[in-house]
């Protein structure tokens, strides 16, 4: 991106120094006829040349470069709507067995008077209950796609200091080092659903804080990153492994090294949502064993 | 709240369940009747009329999605006919459009599918608390008043006093909401599938940053509320009367 800016640079100043030649040549010779043997001319000629091709070229890489990402940003809105098609499909299919259960279930929890079986029973209740909720996570992750955002103008500040007063709740914040940063001058305000952005930032630190041991540290920064608000939640915690890496912010897809670790696999793929729906980036960095950092770019109006 | 005594000269309520799915009818038919409901059941729309006429439930469990006449077709044929037996929808889908929608057919109440059935039968009896024979349900209302508050459902405004009192979005939907089910205590997770369409953990400060903002709007203060009660531990109340404004 940046030699293409350099790029587009050089294209003014070197008209202007062309004109500047044409205009030194006409006020000295007094005249801008051309003669075989006036070099100068030729060069100023072959310079304005190179020029026009340069624009040309950079104005064709532009439209090419454009139409690319349209094309991807197209190919990858299908391929979300045909996803979530599917899950609705599931969710579909799922609803009227699952209710079923829940009644049967408690119907039984009513009616058993051995406590053996009773047991049981609250077990098999507790295992659909997570079913049901998961049916809903799922849900609402389809749910984010059709629905309007409830835009309000939010004070970056407060708002992380939200973000971190709901880890401090957590059991697990008494053994970790949680920090926020943020730059020494005012934020300026982003504009976006805080709700949405709340549960988004919630996720990530609810993973940062389970994905973590006893003595890692967590920190939550912000800071403006070319015209960007970039915030990061950075962990010196297990790390997700390479090939895990492209999919972990997929549904129900988690890392391999997770297995004692309670979780749904629907956290990561809310924040991908959220974000997308805020027309942000994110971005994942980690090595295994050694931590993770979260990146993510949101415009500023 | 009056309670409820099993009395013997009040005979249990009954409920017709109409849904198509066989093990959905068979499963929640026993779990309504150990509640101490008596059941009724019917697999499709048609038969659900049918049997209302004959069997006049005090409260229909029905299910939006069948085949033939589905649920909201039922629902309106009920309403057109002059029938305005109590209604718990069962819908697929959440959120606003699906709880708006549920509201405009007439309903009283609605659960997403799949749900625990002791919500169900919470429902079940705030409804029929508030049933009142041959009127139209608060749900249904246009516009809702209390007092000096008045809130017009279709414009999606509120008014004190006359004057129009600027909340957002979701602030009215919680007002709302609160002002159908008057004097029935509302869970914040209840709050948060009606209105934002999903249950979560940070759901709680969610609810409460709109009710500090309603509170706000309304000058109603939290330890002497006129409008919205907190019911410790629970969620929120609106313990004004509540009553369909005209016009």
């Amino acid at each position: 991106m940046t030699p293409r800016k350099w790029l587009w640079l050089l294209l003014p100043s070197g008209l202007a120094l062309a004109g500047i030649m044409l205009l030194i040549r006409v006020s000295y010779v007094r005249s801008i006829f051309i003669f075989p043997d006036d070099v100068d001319i030729l060069i100023i000629i072959s310079g304005l040349t190179l020029a026009i091709i340069v624009a040309l070229m950079l104005i064709l890489a532009q439209v090419l470069q454009y139409r690319h990402q349209r094309r991807y940003y197209e190919l990858r809105q299908a391929a979300m709507a045909e996803h979530f098609r599917f899950l609705r499909r599931l969710d579909h299919q799922l609803k009227n067995p699952l209710t079923a259960l829940h009644a049967g279930l408690a119907s039984l929890a009513l009616t058993l008077t051995d406590e053996e079986h009773r047991q049981m029973v609250n077990t098999l209740e507790a295992e659909a209950q997570r079913l049901r909720r998961l049916i809903f996570n799922l849900r609402k992750l389809t749910d984010l796609e059709a629905s309007p955002l409830d835009v309000q103008v939010i004070d970056v500040a407060a708002f992380l200091g939200e973000v971190a007063g709901l880890a401090r709740e957590w059991p697990e914040y008494a053994n970790r080092r949680f920090s926020v940063e943020l730059p020494t001058g005012t934020l300026p305000k982003l504009v976006g659903d805080q709700d949405l952005l709340l549960l988004a930032f919630h996720n990530l630190l609810d993973n940062a804080f389970k994905y973590t041991r006893a003595g890692d540290s967590i920190t939550l920064s912000a800071t403006i990153d070319e015209g960007e608000l970039l915030i990061q939640v950075r962990d010196t915690g297990i790390g997700i492994p390479s090939e895990d890496l492209p999919l972990v912010g997929e549904e129900l897809y988690r890392g391999g090294n997770t297995e004692n670790i309670p979780g749904d696999g629907i956290g990561l793929a809310v924040v991908n949502a959220v974000i997308a729906l805020h027309e942000g980036i994110i971005n994942l960095e980690s090595r295994l064993g050694e931590g993770t950092t979260v990146s993510l770019r949101l415009p500023l109006e | 709240m009056k309670p409820r005594h099993s009395a013997f000269d009040e005979r249990s309520p009954c409920i017709l369940l109409v849904d198509d799915e066989a093990s959905v009818i068979s499963t929640l038919k026993t779990f309504l009747q150990l509640s101490g409901f008596e059941v009724e059941v019917a697999q499709n729309g048609e038969q659900a009329l049918e049997k209302l006429e004959r069997l006049r439930p005090d409260l229909v469990v029905l299910d939006v999605l069948m085949p033939h006449l589905d649920g909201r077709e039922t629902l309106r044929r009920m309403r057109r006919r002059g029938d305005w037996t109590p209604v718990i929808l069962l819908t697929q889908i959440s959120g606003r459009a699906e709880r708006i929608m549920a509201f405009e057919e007439g309903a009283d109440d609605y659960l997403n599918k799949p749900f625990d059935p002791h919500e169900l039968v919470v429902r079940i009896r705030a409804v029929l608390r508030r049933a009142r024979p041959e009127n139209r349900a608060l749900s249904s209302a246009r516009k809702l008043v209390s007092g000096p508050l008045v809130i017009d459902r279709t414009a999606r405004r509120a008014y004190l006093n006359e004057r129009e009192i600027p909340l957002t979005p979701k602030a009215f939907a919680i007002l709302e909401y609160l002002m159908t089910y008057p004097d029935e205590a509302i869970t914040r997770e209840r709050l948060l599938t009606a209105i934002w369409g999903w249950e979560h953990v940070v759901g709680e400060r969610v609810v409460d940053t709109r009710i500090t903002e309603l509170r706000k709007a309304l000058a109603d203060d939290p330890a002497n509320p006129r409008y919205i009660e907190t019911v410790a531990g629970y969620g929120y109340r609106f313990v004004g009367d509540v009553a369909e404004a005209s016009g």
